[in-house]
C-alpha cells in the first residue's frame, strides 16, 4: 500500500520482520518504468562497448549514481525509496550501493546476498521487464533471513557453485526450483525490499533480464555494529572487480550535491567516515580504528 | 521421489523438518483417484440427503473408514500413506482421525494446533486439479518453528472463516498476498504437513475435495502425554463443530477382519486413550 507520505503502515513492518522481505505493488508508474528502461538502454550500450565481449560475468553492472542516467539517479532520493527504508532501519540509514544490472547467467541459485550479521542491510529491487515463475521471477524463503533457518539451509548446503550439481541437489534429486518458496511475480513498477540475509534465488532467466537494485545500510551504534560496516566496506573494495562494476560507485557529479540535499550531504559523510567512497571507488579499503 | 518401498529418502526428512511440509508427486495413479472419486460421489450424495440443507458448514465432511467406500478407506493401510507418516512421526504413531471433505469456500490462514508438545501430521490429497486462484492449499514454508511461527501468531493472521484474520482487516491485505508457497497440485499428489504450519487455501469452490489422515506421535514424555490427554478432553466438542457426519471408526473397521497387526496396533491404541469412546459415541 502506498500511502501519501509513502510509509509503509505496521502491517508491512511487522511483514517485513516475519518474513524478511516486503513487496509494494505499484510503486512506480509505466512512464517512470518507460523512462528508466530507455536510460538502461543508453547506458547499456555505452557499458558493453566498454567492457570485453568474451569475458564471462554475472551481469553487466553500472552505478545508478551517474549523469548519464539522471532520472535513474533521481530514484535515490525518491521518498518511495527512502521513506520505508528509514522507518525499517531508522532515519539515520544511508544508501550506500545502488546499481543498475543486465544479467547474463540464466540462474541464480539460491543464496543470501552477506555474510555480515552485525548490522541489518536491505537491498529494494525494481525489475524493469515483467517477470513468472519460469522467467527470471526472485524467489524468497520466507523467514530465512533469521535462524534456525538461516543456519539449517546454510547446513543442508542449498547454496551450490553455479557449474556443479551440489552436494544437496545431487543426493535429493531436487533441483532450485523444486525448493518451496514465495514467488516474486512482478510488473514493471513493482518494488521487493528484503534483508540482504534472506535466501533468494531466481530461475529461467535470460540475457539482459534487467533491474536497478538501493541497498541501505543501518547506521552502526555499537562496536559489533561498526565492526560489521567494516567488514562491508572491506568486502566492497574486492567486489567491484569481482563483479565487473563499470563505472564509478559515486560519480564525482554526485559527490557534488549541486542541489545540497541535506539527505545526501549526511549520506556522504557517512560513506566517507565509513571508507565506502574510497572502497567502491578506488577499491581500496583502510581500516577505520 | 517416491522409493519402490514407499520410503522418504533422508533428504525428504530434512526437507520436510526443515520447511514443515513435504510434497510428493504422483503417488496415486489416475485410475486410483478416478475410484476414489466415485466413491466420493456415492457418499457424498447419501450425506447430502442426511443433513439440514440449511445449516452453514465449513465443509461436508465424513470418516473414510467406512464400508461405503471401501477403496479409499484402504488407503489408510496403503504403504504410501502410513511409511513415510511413521518416518515422520514415528513407527508406533497412529492415524487418529481419517477424512473425506468437500469444501463449501476458502480457508483463511490458519494452523490445525496449537500445542507443541507433541508431533502431529496431515497427509492431504486433493482429489481435483488445484491452482492458485481455484483451492490450492498455499503453505508458509519454516512456519512450524519460531521465530517465524511465533510471530504469526502475534501478528493476529489467525483467521479461518471468511478472512477473518484481525490483521488483514487491519493492513487491507488479502489472505493472498501473505508471501507462500503455493502447492498447486494434480489428483494423485500428497502434500504432507506438520500441524503447526500455516496454511490456507483461496478460490475455493463448492464441492472442493481432499482426503486427509492425520498421525500423531505416541505420546512418551510428561508434556506429551498431557497434550493428547487434552486433545481426546476436546475431541467431542471439535468434531461437534465440524459437523462431521458418521462414526470414525466403523465397527466393520474396528473388527479388522484380516488380522492386519498393524491396524491392531492402532485400535488397541486407540480404545486405550478413549479415541474410539469420544469419536463413535
Amino acid at each position: 500500500m502506498i500511502q501519501d507520505n509513502y510509509r509503509i503502515s505496521d502491517q508491512e513492518i511487522a511483514l517485513y520482520k516475519s518474513f524478511g522481505f516486503l513487496v509494494r505493488r505499484n510503486v512506480f508508474t509505466p512512464e517512470e518504468m518507460a523512462k528508466v528502461n530507455e536510460e538502461f538502454d543508453h547506458r547499456r550500450a555505452s557499458v558493453v562497448a566498454e567492457i570485453d565481449p568474451e569475458e564471462e560475468r554475472i551481469f553487466t553492472q553500472w552505478p545508478t549514481r551517474n549523469p548519464e542516467t539522471p532520472f535513474t539517479a533521481s530514484l535515490l532520493e525518491d521518498p518511495r525509496i527512502y521513506v520505508p527504508m528509514e522507518q525499517l532501519l531508522g532515519e539515520d540509514s544511508v544508501l550506500f550501493q545502488s546499481n543498475c544490472n543486465s544479467y547474463s547467467w540464466d540462474v541464480q541459485n539460491w543464496h543470501y546476498d552477506v555474510g555480515v550479521t552485525e548490522i541489518e542491510m536491505i537491498k529494494n529491487v525494481m525489475y524493469l521487464q515483467p517477470t513468472t515463475a519460469n522467467n527470471g521471477a526472485l524467489r524468497f524463503l520466507p523467514g530465512s533471513h533469521r535462524n534456525p533457518l538461516r543456519e539449517e539451509l546454510t547446513n543442508m548446503q542449498l547454496a551450490k557453485p553455479r557449474d556443479e550439481i551440489g552436494v544437496f541437489y545431487e543426493a535429493s534429486g531436487l533441483s532450485g526450483e523444486d525448493i518451496p518458496c514465495f514467488i516474486f511475480e512482478s510488473q514493471p513498477g513493482d518494488v521487493v525490499a528484503w534483508n540482504e540475509l534472506t535466501w533468494h534465488a531466481a530461475f529461467g532467466g535470460y540475457k539482459d533480464r534487467r533491474s536497478c537494485t538501493f541497498n541501505f545500510i543501518q547506521h552502526p551504534k555499537t562496536p559489533k555494529q561498526r565492526a560489521g560496516v567494516q567488514d562491508m566496506v572491506a568486502g566492497a573494495a574486492h567486489s567491484v572487480k569481482a563483479q565487473g562494476t563499470v563505472g564509478l560507485q559515486y560519480h564525482p557529479t554526485w559527490l557534488e550535491n549541486p542541489n545540497n540535499n541535506s539527505r545526501r550531504t549526511r549520506w556522504i559523510k557517512n560513506l566517507d567516515e565509513w571508507g565506502f567512497i574510497e572502497a567502491y571507488n578506488n577499491g581500496t579499503y583502510t581500516e577505520k580504528q | 521421489m517416491i522409493a519402490e518401498n514407499c520410503s522418504l529418502t533422508e533428504k525428504q526428512i530434512l526437507h520436510f523438518e526443515t520447511f514443515g511440509f513435504l510434497v510428493r508427486r504422483n503417488v496415486f495413479s489416475a485410475e486410483e483417484v478416478a475410484k476414489i472419486n466415485g466413491e466420493f460421489d456415492r457418499r457424498r450424495a447419501s450425506i447430502l440427503a442426511e443433513i439440514d440443507p440449511e445449516e452453514k458448514r465449513t465443509f461436508t465432511q465424513w470418516p473414510t473408514r467406512n464400508p461405503e467406500n471401501p477403496f479409499t478407506a484402504s488407503l489408510l493401510d496403503d504403504q504410501r500413506i502410513y511409511v513415510p507418516s511413521e518416518q515422520l512421526v514415528g513407527e508406533d504413531s497412529i492415524p487418529i482421525q481419517s477424512h473425506c471433505n468437500s469444501y463449501g469456500k476458502s480457508s483463511g490462514w490458519h494452523v490445525d494446533t496449537f500445542d507443541r508438545r507433541l508431533c502431529v501430521i496431515k497427509n492431504i490429497l486433493y482429489l481435483q486439479p488445484t491452482t492458485a486462484n481455484r483451492g490450492a492449499l498455499r503453505v508458509i514454508p519454516g512456519s512450524h518453528r519460531s521465530p517465524l511461527s511465533e510471530d504469526l501468531h502475534n501478528i493476529d493472521l489467525y483467521g479461518f472463516h471468511d478472512d477473518t484474520s484481525p490483521f488483514l482487516k487491519a493492513s487491507g491485505m488479502r489472505g493472498e498476498d501473505i508471501p507462500c508457497y503455493i502447492f498447486e497440485s494434480e489428483p494423485g499428489d500428497v502434500i504432507t504437513f506438520n500441524e503447526l504450519t500455516w496454511h490456507a487455501a483461496f478460490g475455493g469452490y463448492k464441492d472442493r475435495r481432499s482426503l486427509s489422515y492425520n498421525f500423531f506421535t505416541n505420546p512418551k514424555t510428561d508434556d506429551e502425554i498431557e497434550s493428547m490427554k487434552k486433545i481426546v478432553e476436546h475431541t467431542p466438542a471439535n468434531t461437534q463443530g465440524l459437523g462431521t457426519v458418521g462414526l470414525e471408526y466403523h465397527p466393520n473397521w474396528l473388527e479388522n477382519a484380516d488380522n492386519n497387526p498393524r491396524r491392531a496396533r492402532w485400535i488397541n491404541w486407540l480404545e486405550k486413550w478413549g479415541f474410539t469412546d469420544v469419536l463413535n459415541n
